[in-house]
């Protein structure tokens, strides 16, 4: 929920250089702490996307802060919870 | 008898029974555990993960068996690579717990966390402001700062519940899940429930909403936050300025241990006191307000003589003069009195020669906290002697012997005899003197009517259906002009030849009774959850109560 | 040597003249293994197919066989047969052939199951979105227990058993075998803490419960027919059988493979199989086992230790198709359900679609997967 919600706002055109870690921090709060695999399931990609990428999140997160690029507020192939 | 078992939590060994979890296992040792859905009389959810500590077992070769030791000696300590939840995990042999490493304060910070998510900012509204374990635990365990600068889930709030008695505040829900479990295993019937998924899960009530059950308010107390709260305390007083009084309900012979909350000599409050082996942790809630009486219309507040209002002493010393006017004397006990009382009245009837009758109020058993007999202390007229059989509902016996002219005296304690077979004539033909805490038609009709202290006003003990002995405390000192009934029968007791001290202190009547009676501890000490003595003597007498909570259900 | 297809669990799918009916499903030798079946002793098969080691196909591996041996048989409960049909993985769609195509094969392997561990019933749990699926299987067990397959005194045995087909609502954590387990008996679907619930003791109605997957069932006959030892031969000892991946995103060829695990490499699925990456672009990353899986992103190098005591370094498409392999390589197998990124694909974008699926499927029960 929360992780669903900094992506979102990444999305749309609202990140912050803070965000790709503070995802891996709390995908690492998740995992090992529930109740059923659903939570693993929810931060592994999150640790080993945002881990791997982490120079596209920032690029995308600097263009934003810079003014350039179209926020995709009209991709609605996801939706806010 | 339960078998220890050794087990060490944060370094200190301690033995502890057999079959506890880790988290009554902590508390045991003196380590709080912070959690909230696990509750000790629901079964255990599993979901809130705050309770996670650091579980190690004697470690085994996984072949041979034999246990492994560490290059000193010791037995080495396998831990498991994740943190389990102690309210799932019972203690073992051997068991290692640890609460207070990094990775156990990260996982209670980081739940934590994400619990203060999406919970409303309402402390300086929210009623649980100053008991709320979110705050606690928070504080203790918590971050800090939050991190979070999304929008927060909106949901409804102020939804009065269970005919209007508890307000409902979803937002400030943390999912617990203790109030469907209490009412699904304690009510017995699914009255709240979780309504949509994830982090927009609600809690939410089906259709009857629990307004006709005598217990759903358990879950006000029960919720740890401030999502479920009771409507006639919404905004009356903060939990700090108010002082907690030990108390028992006297709604019915279950004896239910209760906290009274007062400020200011005003009760505010009441709330359930645990006692695994009375109430666990519930009360009915009829019994939260039955300190409505003490400041009720219906009380009787001046003492009055032929029906006019006058001054204490006056009536005192005119209640002596009726008392021994005429040795045909009767006294009418009341079950609604505690047991220093009684066993005053007691002595003040063998001294005045007095024959003694007595009331019992009767309802039906819900099988739970409320039983079928509606008087606290029923059981202490036969300790402290008053009766030796089950009386009967009414006063039909005592209305007879008036009649009949046996009767020129009467001691009427705490019992509207008008309700229960007296008529108006029956004043005539012989003097009563009233003592009560409510105003009625007899205290009108008596020659002296005696304004006596409510049960929250003084301390005392009450006998309960399992003949356990339970103490109480005085919650408020009761109006100007009121009595304590010890200090009347004092009065009464030595106009008849003895010299008892006047305004006796509670502890030396407690002494007192329990030298006059073997089968009391000595001086009455009840100890934490109250004594259970020795009833052999009152085997042959039926009482009405049936199997109940800790009652005749072979716990 | 080349990659090449295995086909077993799909040896019927997409060939020429067959159809979902039981007639033809006899004619090609169907439920021959279940009339054998009946009359072998059950500890004899439960120990057939823990020899086999096949493991788990639903996405947590864990071995079957193990899972049969753990279950309470001495309470005295009767015993339930859950054959998790709930293909909500984002990325899988492999079970999905197998219900619609070859039914009758997943009833065998149901039936056979259901045999060897003495189930009093079996229940398939459908993905409630699948609902000509719902419609086929439905059909296909009437045919089945007109010819004796399903219900009273299977093959003629004393055996008895139904099926009976329960359908989902479109919730991910059903596809989770405790939250299955409460969605069937009709509650909400959270998942329950093990212990006490481990479905082997306390499942269904706190009965012994078996949860497998549609593929690990239909292994089952196929591990009755040749043998645990046999299968156990096929491919990989460490992960014996063989997988279907369903492979989807953007490859020239995306579709299903089964392949014998560990006899070729992602690069060889990706490159030969699929016919490698749209015109103009290139892989960029892979999730290989559901989204669930960690990714694999193109240019890494995995330093992996040999059994010999020797390290080697894989790309990304030197990576053996078997659990091990993944698993030593940072992500893991998973339902099989390869997800491909190429170069045109932003992260930011894919992992937000990714996210806002599992909120919004988070059953809400503990605090840091509802929150988080």
């Amino acid at each position: 929920m929360w992780i669903s919600r900094i992506t979102k706002r990444i999305c749309a055109g609202g990140g912050r250089l803070e965000d790709p870690d503070l995802l891996l921090s709390i995908a690492d709060g998740i995992c090992g702490r529930t109740v059923c695999a659903h939570g693993e399931g929810m931060a592994w990609p999150v640790q080993s996307n945002v881990s791997k990428f982490k120079d596209e999140y920032l690029a995308k997160i600097r263009r934003q802060l810079a003014g350039e690029g179209a926020s995709r507020l009209d991709n609605n192939s996801y939706r806010l919870i | 008898m339960s078998d220890l078992v050794n087990i060490n939590i944060d370094g200190k060994p301690c033995a502890v029974p057999a079959g506890l979890n880790v988290i009554e296992a902590a508390k045991l040792a003196g380590v709080e555990i912070p959690h909230f859905c696990y509750h000790p009389n629901l079964q255990v959810a599993g979901s809130c993960r705050l309770c996670l500590v650091s579980i190690g077992t004697p470690a085994r070769d996984r072949a041979t068996g034999e246990p492994v030791l560490n290059p000193d000696g010791t037995q080495k300590i396998a831990f498991m690579p994740m943190l389990a939840i102690s309210c799932g995990t019972k203690v073992s042999e051997g068991m290692h717990v640890v609460t207070n490493s990094p990775q156990v304060k990260a996982a209670r910070e980081g739940v934590l966390e994400f619990l203060l998510l999406n919970h409303p900012l309402d402390c300086p509204i929210c009623d649980k402001a100053g008991e709320c374990k979110l705050q606690e635990y928070s504080e203790n365990f918590g971050r800090g700062r939050s991190r979070y600068v999304e929008e927060k889930n909106a949901k409804p709030k102020k939804v009065p519940v269970a005919g209007g008695r508890i307000m409902l505040d979803a937002e400030r829900c943390v999912l617990c899940s203790r109030c469907i479990r209490f009412c699904r295993e304690i009510i017995g019937r699914d009255i709240f429930g979780f309504i949509r998924r994830g982090s927009k899960n609600e809690i939410s009530v089906y259709g009857d909403d629990g307004g006709d059950s005598n217990y759903i308010m358990n879950v006000v107390d029960g919720c740890p936050v401030g999502a479920l709260t009771e409507a006639a305390f919404r905004f009356k007083m903060r939990p700090w300025f108010m002082r907690v009084v030990n108390c028992v309900a006297p709604e019915s012979s279950a004896g239910v241990n209760t906290n009274v909350w007062v400020r200011e000599n005003t009760i505010y409050r009441i709330t359930p006191r645990a006692n695994p082996f009375v109430n666990d942790s519930w009360t009915s809630d009829s019994s939260r307000y039955e300190y409505k009486i003490v400041n009720s219309d219906l009380r009787l507040r001046r003492m009055r003589v032929d029906g006019a209002p006058c001054e204490p002493g006056y009536a005192l010393s005119r209640a002596v003069d009726v008392l021994k006017s005429d040795p045909r004397i009767a006294v009418v006990a009341s079950a609604r009195q505690p047991l220093e009382e009684q066993f005053l009245l007691a002595e003040f009837a063998s001294m005045a020669g007095a024959k003694v009758y007595a009331v019992s109020h009767l309802g039906e058993d819900d099988g739970f906290l409320v039983s079928a007999d509606r008087t606290p202390n029923m059981r202490g007229l036969f300790v402290s002697g008053l009766i030796k059989e089950y009386p009967k509902p009414d006063l039909s016996d005592l209305a007879a012997e008036i009649r009949m002219g046996n009767i020129k005296t009467v001691l009427c304690l705490c019992e509207d005899a008008t309700s229960l077979g007296l008529e108006e004539k029956d004043f005539k033909l012989a003097n009563f003197v009233y003592c009560g805490v409510n105003d009625s038609l007899t205290a009108r009709l008596a020659k002296v009517a005696l304004a006596i202290s409510s049960n929250f006003e003084h301390a005392g003990l009450f006998i309960n259906r399992q003949f356990r002995l339970q103490k109480f405390d005085k919650a408020v000192c009761a109006p100007k002009g009121v009595l304590d009934f010890s200090a009347i029968a004092v009065k009464f007791i030595n106009a008849f030849g003895a010299s008892l001290a006047e305004n006796p202190d509670i502890g030396q009547l407690r002494m007192r009774i329990s030298e006059m009676c073997p089968i009391l501890p000595k001086g009455c000490e009840t100890g934490e959850g109250g004594v259970v003595i020795d009833s052999s003597a009152f085997a042959s007498i039926k009482f009405p109560e049936t199997k109940s909570l800790h009652f005749l259900d072979n716990e | 040597m080349p990659i090449q297809e295995r086909r077993i669990l799909y040896r019927h799918i997409d060939v020429e003249g067959w159809n979902p009916s039981i007639d033809c499903y006899v004619k090609n030798g169907g439920y021959e293994v279940l009339k054998s079946a009946v009359s072998r002793p059950r500890a004899e098969l439960c120990e057939e197919v823990l020899k086999s080691g096949i493991k788990g196909r639903g996405g947590a591996g864990f071995p079957m066989g193990m899972k049969w041996k753990f279950l309470d048989r001495k309470s005295g409960k009767p015993i339930y047969l859950i054959c998790n049909a709930d293909e909500s993985e984002p990325g899988t769609c492999v079970d999905r052939e197998i219900i619609y195509k070859d039914p009758h094969q997943l009833i065998e392997g149901v039936m056979c199951a259901a045999y060897a561990i003495d189930a009093k019933q079996a229940f398939i749990y459908i993905r409630g979105e699948y609902i000509n699926g719902y419609r086929i299987l439905i059909n296909a067990i009437n045919e089945a227990r007109e010819r004796g397959f399903v219900g009273k005194n299977i093959c003629g045995s004393q055996y008895s058993c139904e099926i009976n087909v329960t359908r989902g609502a479109g919730c991910y954590i059903c596809g989770e075998e405790t939250g299955l387990i409460s969605s069937l008996a009709g509650m909400r679907a959270y998942p329950r803490i093990k212990p006490p619930y481990f479905p082997a003791v306390m499942g269904l109605y706190d009965c012994p419960t078996v949860v497998n997957n549609v593929k690990s069932l239909c292994w089952v006959p196929i591990i009755f027919k040749e043998g645990g030892e046999a299968v156990s031969k096929i491919g990989n000892p460490k992960d014996p059988g063989t997988y279907v991946w369903g492979v989807s995103g953007q490859v020239q060829k995306p579709g299903r493979y089964e392949i014998e695990s560990g006899s070729a490499t992602l690069g060889e699925l990706l490159y030969d199989l699929c016919g490698g990456p749209l015109a103009g672009r290139s892989f960029k990353a892979v999730i290989p086992g559901g989204s669930s899986m960690k990714i694999l992103k193109w240019g890494e190098t995995f330093k992996v230790p040999m059994p010999d005591g020797s390290a080697r370094e894989w790309r990304v498409e030197d990576i053996p198709l078997d659990g091990p392999s993944l698993m030593a390589c940072g992500s893991a197998l998973g339902s099989g359900g390869v997800i491909v990124m190429d170069n045109t694909v932003d992260m930011a974008e894919a992992m937000a679609n990714l996210n806002a699926f599992y909120a919004h499927e988070s059953c809400g029960q503990g605090t840091p997967c509802r929150e988080g």
